[in-house]
């Protein structure tokens, strides 16, 4: 063979070797049967916190190797409905709404007091009544205002409605605090928190003159902290932060229409650890490990033997231990998963114009 | 046996290289055209045409309603005004700026290039905060407004805010696409132009103009596909109240999960860009065979 076409051939050979390791580069061994590993799909923010209170002890009591996957909740749950068919993922830290379009899909495994003991041991309403994944975590949803540009503490979500000198937000549809502001202006105005009618006319009427329509937690406060806002309907937890920083920033309950969303821990079908994913979650509602992630990731607790921080109790006052108790309820969650696509287009329609 | 001679012997390795069909530059087009097959060309085609809980006849069905419906048509109509807007505005700033670097003397093409591009080496989310700061009711714009007695100005969530904060995203690569062509202009030809009595506007219009087309054509493509395409900026400057195709298709995907109508918008934006691109090479052409 003379020397171009030896050459020729040589870098065929370089050319397809580098092709297929840039085409396999990127291929992970499917995960079947893995009791060793847990792939735990949770939220993107203060993964560092979660991996230090949460992640590491049981890796330390189990051996069983915690890797995260982290994301939002829509990203991670199409990640999760893409892949139903061979699941990589064992365990999966939702919220409530999202949790709810999941349990529809047939996403999600049930679990039981057997598996996972302390199911017994967490406030009633944070059990699944479906018989799936426990809440773990929850937040109220309430009025945030900066407490040097109104007069009084606001009482009602009439305060809201009084459009408030200094402006005011609102959430969008496509945060958490959206659809459960429909749900609240359903309760406050209309006959319940299902009256979705009463809630869009009673958002129609302020939507015009608010300033934005927020779409993240830190836009909101980074709005209240920049004085732009007097009073925005927000969830508690994004007031901690503000007022832990000693920002003239408050949060109040409105005195009727409460609505809150909890945090779920889910264990997904076909999971290739699922006695490890059950574990996890067993694990996630220990008393000491909700204790630490109520310091770490302002996480309130549903185990009835934890006791919320006394920032949450300064922010969220009694609801911050018994949500119930204080009059709040999660709302019609597959009224919320099944009108989510007609909730969107009313909002754009009729509220954000 | 007799050796063949010389001659003979570079003819026939002559006569056998131009048989060989030059294979290891087409062999080593296999590794990008790899990566661009499974990690681009079939990933977009599955989203557009294969989404979850759909199939092609959904996505255009969905692609229909879409293009009918009386609420979504307002919200194509302002990003096709966002991106044209955002390109004529970075097409009028970046142009002469361009022009002036590739002008500039001795080392100064590089500095000032590279002063100009600076914008692109901060993140877009830091970018934005920045114009979030000046724009707001609180802000610099407002104050000074104030302070001339002339009240509080809220450009924040204004088509306006949108249009300049892509305006300052995309004025780099605008900058850049007209130095490209700029900078390999023969400057004499300017200077015949001028030296056979056309005036400094006419010499711009009649030759560094034409001869820059193809660059800036270039830059205006990629100006409005960042435009029309571009997310965090739209999200944080306009909100949902100014509404684009990009941060709709976000609350189709995020909020609703319907990803066949997600799939429509990513079409009808694909569309649009495919349609400026097409458009743009047509403008390129005419512009050559006239210049």
């Amino acid at each position: 063979m003379n020397r171009p076409a030896r050459r020729a051939r040589m870098t065929a050979v370089l050319a397809g070797a580098l092709a297929l390791a840039t085409v396999t580069a990127s291929c992970a061994p499917v995960r079947e049967d893995d009791p060793d590993t847990l792939v735990v799909s949770t939220f993107a923010f203060a993964t560092e916190e979660f991996t230090q209170v949460v992640a590491e002890p049981f890796e330390a009591e189990t051996g069983i190797r915690v890797v995260l996957d982290t994301g939002n909740n829509a990203g991670r749950l199409t990640k999760l409905r893409i892949n139903s068919e061979r699941p990589d993922t064992d365990v999966v830290l939702i919220s409530d709404y999202y949790a709810q379009i999941g349990k529809d899909m047939g996403l999600f495994a049930p679990v039981s007091s057997e598996d996972v003991p302390n199911l017994d041991a967490i406030q009633p309403w944070a059990v699944d009544p479906d018989g799936y994944g426990p809440a773990y975590t929850f937040q109220l949803l309430g009025l945030m205002y900066r407490t040097d540009m109104v007069d009084e503490a606001p009482e009602s979500w009439d305060d809201l409605w009084a459009e408030p000198e200094g402006g005011y937000a609102l959430p969008d549809i496509s945060v958490s605090a959206g659809p459960m502001f429909v749900l609240a202006a359903g309760e406050h105005f209309g006959s319940g928190p299902s009256d979705a009618d009463a809630g869009f006319e009673a958002l129609a009427e302020i939507g015009p003159d608010a300033l934005q329509f927020y779409t993240g937690s830190t836009e909101l406060t980074s709005l209240l902290e920049r004085g732009e806002i007097a009073m925005a309907p927000g969830l508690d937890n994004f007031a901690m932060g503000s007022v832990e920083a000693g920002q003239p920033v408050g949060f109040a309950a409105p005195d009727g229409g409460r609505v809150m969303t909890a945090n779920t821990v889910q264990v997904v079908e076909g999971a290739p650890n699922p006695a490890g994913a059950r574990a996890f979650t067993d694990f996630l509602l220990r008393p000491e490990i909700q204790e630490g992630m109520a310091e770490a990731l302002y996480d309130k607790p549903v185990a009835l033997g934890a006791e919320p921080t006394p920032l949450m109790e300064q922010v969220s006052r009694e609801a911050a231990s018994d949500p119930v108790a204080s009059g709040y309820h999660q709302g019609d969650l597959e009224l919320l998963a099944n009108e989510r696509s007609a909730w969107l287009d009313r909002f754009t329609e009729e509220v954000a114009k | 046996m007799s050796r063949p001679s010389p001659t003979a012997e570079a003819a026939r390795v002559a006569s056998r290289r131009r048989l060989l069909p030059r294979p290891p530059v087409t062999v080593l087009l296999v590794p990008g055209l790899a990566v661009m097959l499974f990690a681009f060309c079939y990933p977009v085609v599955a989203t557009l045409a294969w989404p979850p809980d759909g199939d092609p006849a959904t996505v255009a069905r969905e692609t229909g309603s879409l293009l009918t419906d009386p609420y979504l048509l307002p919200v194509i109509a302002r990003t096709v005004r966002v991106a044209v807007l955002t390109t004529a505005l970075c097409l009028l700033m970046g142009f002469p700026v361009a022009y002036l670097i590739s002008r500039a003397p001795g080392p100064w093409p590089g500095r000032l290039l590279a002063l100009a591009i600076f914008p692109l080496l901060l993140n877009t989310v830091v970018r934005t905060y920045g114009w979030i700061v000046v724009l707001g009711g609180n802000g610099l714009i407002s104050k000074v407004s104030e302070a001339l007695g002339l009240g509080r100005v809220q450009l924040l969530y204004t088509e306006t805010a949108i249009v300049l904060g892509l305006v300052q995203l995309f004025l780099p690569l605008m900058i850049l696409s007209a130095y490209s062509s700029l900078s390999q202009q023969d400057h004499r030809l300017e200077e015949a132009a001028r030296g056979l009595g056309a005036s400094p506007g006419r010499a711009f219009r009649d030759v560094v103009f034409p001869l820059a087309l193809p660059g800036a054509l270039v830059g205006c493509t990629l100006v409005f596909a960042g435009a029309v395409t571009a997310f965090t900026t739209p999200q944080l400057l306009g909100g949902p109240r100014e509404r684009l195709l990009s941060t709709l298709l976000y609350s189709r995907v995020n909020v609703s999960l319907d990803w066949p109508s997600a799939s429509a918008i990513a079409l009808v934006m694909t569309a649009l860009v495919l349609v400026v691109g097409a458009l743009s090479g047509r403008l390129g052409k005419i512009g050559s065979t006239t210049s």
